[in-house]
């Protein structure tokens, strides 16, 4: 469904994306660690053209997402149409990111409504369902700063899932959370994943690595170093730098 | 907030008990200086008040003849208008600077900084002076295409710029300057997270202003509307230089037929203190019903 095809980035001289490649498959879970600095928001933002790319692809059901071939050369697209492929993938943030100035059922509508152009009785029926689905359901007329962490965080995966998408990209979104809140969204993300909805999660929570990922990505320095099922890389690691990083977490 | 800060603290006038040095509840004491120096301010302030009350030269019942009379009325109506329809025209046009003082196309960042930096610069009152004159070298404007003799309209610049016009221009013009700065500093205020978040919904960057930056924006730029509209108001006397019509040129018009100029500009002063007197509540009151949402 994915494929990100030899990606490079640099900020300045810093090289942060040397050459990445993998791909993911419908309905997959990938996990994407590493130490901090490694590259992997970057590699995540670059997905959902946050930040644009100095060369390689990036491809949604083989169709480029932000750019198009002219020549050996990419051009970025309008931003019409960027925008148009960029509602098909879903972005949870590390800040959650939900808008302060609208309640949570507004947070939810506002994308399905304005950008899909959906009726706003269909928004609000289908928003409120995933705000069941993440136990907030009370919660559709609070605002934002009246939820916890945890609380704006499943609201903010709410969101996302609202506007249907196609994948969903989670940049560490327990990181941010008190010890306390962390579980209720692992436990919302792992329902998510044996849904079959397709999820690439930047995460440092090698338990929920461990339990929902069909697949855990090691990254360092701009590179991905080893690639594999949860147990091999998380407990059989064969290259010296994934092993010390698994044995450093855990 | 402060009460319960007051609440918190009331416990500790009991001192501890226990080892340690003894703990006190500290009083200040006034000293007597204070007490003689604010005799003296409040004696000074009705000796002040009692001279301009019982002063032969000012006449009170002439305040009082015209403070409620009808030109006065007037011309504070138009004093009002006058300020807040500048103020409505800053702010839309504000809008405008600031979107071009942030926009990435550097032609248009350079104009719209100079235009701030132009406006912001000269005195209100070379502004007034200007578009109150500008009929004596623009007699007539045409609309029409540039460089062809397509004219589609064309104006008696003095006819089109009455002086209450050209106040008007000159007033918002000058705000939108200020305005624009505002409301730059405003939008900029807003968290990238929130512009990330929408575009990841798939937003485009008109909506994204107008939905998620522009209404969080505003919470940093309303409070500062009442500072721009009692400036404005202030500001609006100056028009009495080009005869605007507003609360001042009125009450100076009627000083020079009946010579009661002190009088007269009791008169003016105490509507432009009543019109601010009003501003605070109004900013009160919007303030608080913006809090709302983050209770
Ligand atoms: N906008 C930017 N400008 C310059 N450098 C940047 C920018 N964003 C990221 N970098 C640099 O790129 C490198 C990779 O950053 P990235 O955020 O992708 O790392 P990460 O793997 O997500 O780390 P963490 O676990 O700390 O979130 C870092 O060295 C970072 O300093
Ligand atoms: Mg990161």
């Amino acid at each position: 469904m994915i494929k990100v095809d030899r990606v490079r980035k640099s900020f300045g001289p810093l090289m942060v994306l040397k050459d990445v490649s993998f791909e993911v498959a419908a309905g997959e879970t990938v996990c994407i660690i590493g130490p901090s600095g490694s590259g992997k928001s970057t590699i995540l933002r670059c997905i959902n053209h946050l930040e644009s790319v100095n060369s390689g692809r990036i491809t949604l059901n083989g169709e480029l997402i932000a750019y198009r071939e002219a020549g050996d050369r990419l051009v970025e697209l309008p931003e019409k149409e960027i925008a148009m492929r960029i509602r098909n993938i879903g972005m949870v943030f590390q800040g959650f990111n939900l808008f302060p100035h609208m309640t949570v059922l507004q947070n939810l509508i506002e994308a399905p409504i304005g950008v899909k152009g959906e009726k706003r009785e269909v928004a609000v029926e289908r928003g409120m369902e995933y705000l069941t689905r993440v136990g907030l359901a009370n919660k559709a007329d609070a605002y934002p700063a009246q939820l916890s962490g945890g609380q704006k965080q499943r609201v903010a995966i709410a969101r996302a899932l609202n506007m249907e998408p196609q994948v969903i990209l989670f940049d560490e979104p327990t990181s941010a959370l008190d010890p306390e809140n962390v579980n209720e969204v692992l436990q919302v993300m792992k329902q998510l994943a044996a849904s079959g909805q397709t999820m690439i999660v930047v995460t440092h929570e090698m338990g929920f690595a461990r339990e929902a990922a069909d697949r855990v990505i090691f990254m360092d320095h701009g590179q991905i170093i080893e690639s594999g099922s949860p147990n091999d890389v998380l407990s059989w690691p064969t290259n010296p730098r994934t092993k010390a990083f698994v044995g450093s977490v855990l | 907030m402060s009460d319960q800060t007051l609440q918190a603290k009331a416990p500790m006038t009991e001192p501890p008990t226990g080892e340690g040095p003894a703990f006190f509840p500290v009083q200040r004491e006034r000293s007597s200086w204070s007490y003689v120096s604010g005799g003296i301010a409040v004696l000074v302030l009705l000796g002040a008040l009692y001279g301009l009350a019982a002063n032969q030269h000012l006449k009170w019942p002439v305040f009082f003849q015209y403070v409620l009379s009808g030109p006065i009325l007037n011309g504070l109506l138009i004093t009002i208008e006058l300020s807040a329809f500048a103020l409505a025209m800053g702010l839309v046009l504000g809008m405008f600077v600031a979107l071009g003082r942030m926009s990435s196309n550097t032609v248009i960042s350079a104009i719209a900084g100079f235009y701030v930096w132009l406006l912001r610069g000269l005195p209100a009152i070379v502004q007034l002076l200007f578009w109150g004159n500008i009929g004596l070298f623009v007699p007539t404007l045409v609309l029409g295409v540039p460089f062809t003799d397509i004219t589609f309209a064309e104006f008696r610049v003095n006819q089109l710029l009455t002086p209450f016009v050209a106040s008007f221009i000159a007033l918002g013009l000058a705000e939108s300057a200020y305005m624009g700065e505002i409301i730059r500093g405003g939008l900029q205020s807003i968290d990238k997270g929130q512009r990330e978040a929408a575009a990841a919904l798939g937003m485009r960057r008109t909506r994204i202003l107008w939905r998620i930056v522009l209404p969080q924006a505003m919470r940093a730029i309303v409070p500062s509307l009442g500072n721009q509209f009692s400036n404005i108001v202030k500001a609006s006397a100056l028009v009495s230089v080009i005869a605007g019509g507003d609360l001042l040129t009125t009450a100076q018009n009627i000083a020079g037929q009946n010579y009661r100029v002190m009088e007269m500009l009791f008169v003016a002063s105490f509507w432009y203190l009543a019109i601010l007197a009003l501003i605070s509540p109004v900013q009160h009151f919007v303030e608080k019903r913006m809090r709302r949402m983050d209770r």
